[in-house]
């Protein structure tokens, strides 16, 4: 049967202190573009709110009117 | 089996469903339709008060306010949430290749060693293709076609001996890579930026009656014209620097000295190209692009595969 050789090289133990640095920055631009899109999201959210809101408001004063 | 520690436990992971590597991308999917969630629901309010209104004069001309501005507030959010992505996306993709060289470095490993081999961190074919899809992106190198995919795993799986990566495919990224790192690399990001603001500037995106794919496909169409032009400056550059000559010397000249093809590569091509005045990036990069492929040379038949190989890269090469 035909194998596939393992090298004798080995595997990374453990994260080493560049890794970490270079995942937690990695993690912090994810973080920063999540804080911009949800930032973005929140500011949609509040705009459709007043707007309805206000449309809502003025809808009703048209309707006791009418 | 999974093997604890592995490069794959220490890198960020693909999502399902999105880009592999990509995760400000696979974010970016989930903040759009989590827009598109947010501004449905101000448009079920929308439908339900133009029933509940339809007869109370003057309500029309509000509820048409409403959809314009619902329209408007999308559009915008669309627009930021776009670029958003694409320059975290651009940051992203760069520290990742940078964060994983220098962790190779750290274990007193390159990128080289893992593009020569492939099971410097796992010992299964199929982990040794994830493998290699690290190195592409360590190396900001092009995808896999499926068909080289399926090339390296079969001779992975079918041989006992990976001998020589051949980095044939190489030396031709080396060239383009030496201008590319150079005055190119400065031209593409001021093209993508520019492209980036005039888009904005002119309003594309804001222009109503675009459906939101039609904005963003406008958009990629612009980014890849920009990367066209990077493209036809970059073959200008080589044509005029007679890199194309060198390089198809240097094809000629591995063949010749296949056995031994990187020592060889690495004085041919320095020679060559101090030769025409110009100046060699020193020893071959550690960082080398993906190379073409791992020959084994047990077989004749392994040459007639080189030969085809070279074949095709000859016809590859710039016109002159």
């Amino acid at each position: 049967m035909k194998t596939t050789h393992r090298t004798s090289l080995h595997p990374p133990a453990k994260l080493t202190k560049q890794a970490i640095i270079s995942y937690s920055v990695l993690k912090k631009l994810e973080a920063e573009y999540e804080k911009e899109a949800r930032s973005i999201l929140a500011t949609v959210q509040k705009r459709l709110t007043a707007v309805i809101a206000d449309a809502g408001a003025k809808l009703r004063n048209l309707k006791k009117a009418s | 089996m999974k093997q604890s520690g592995s490069i794959h436990d220490q890198y960020p992971q693909p999502e399902q469903g999105a880009s592999e590597w990509d995760p400000i991308m696979n974010k970016e999917d989930r903040f759009r339709a989590r827009l598109e969630s947010i501004t449905r629901k101000a448009e079920n309010w929308l439908a339900k008060a133009e029933k509940m209104f339809a007869f109370v004069p003057g309500a029309p001309a509000i509820l048409e306010g409403v959809r314009n501005e619902i329209r408007r507030v999308r559009s915008d959010a669309q627009e930021q949430l776009l670029l958003a992505g694409l320059w975290y996306g651009k940051e992203y993709s760069a520290h990742q290749r940078d964060g994983l060289k220098a962790m190779l470095q750290e274990e007193g490993r390159t990128v080289e060693e893992l593009t020569r081999n492939p099971g410097l961190f796992v010992d299964e074919p199929a982990r040794m293709i994830q493998s290699m899809k690290i190195a592409e992106v360590a190396l900001g190198a092009e995808r896999l076609s499926v068909d080289q995919r399926e090339y390296y795993k079969k001779e992975i799986s079918s041989t006992k001996h990976i001998v020589y990566d051949v980095y044939l495919g190489q030396l031709r990224k080396d060239a383009h890579r030496e201008f590319d790192q150079g005055k190119l690399r400065r031209r593409e990001n001021e093209s993508v930026r520019s492209v980036a603001d005039e888009i904005k500037e002119s309003g594309v995106l804001n222009a109503t009656g675009m459906s939101s794919q039609g904005k963003k496909e406008t958009f990629l169409k612009r980014l890849l014209l920009a990367q066209d032009q990077r493209k036809a400056a970059l073959n200008l550059a080589i044509n005029k620097n007679a890199q194309a000559a060198i390089l198809e010397r240097l094809i000629a000249g591995i063949y010749d000295r296949v056995k031994n093809p990187l020592a060889e590569a690495q004085r041919t091509y320095r020679e060559e190209v101090e030769s025409q005045g110009g100046t060699a990036i020193g020893e071959f990069p550690p960082d080398m692009s993906f190379g073409y492929g791992f020959f084994t040379f047990d077989k004749a038949d392994r040459l007639d595969h080189i030969e085809n190989f070279l074949q095709s890269e000859r016809k590859k090469q710039p016109k002159r």
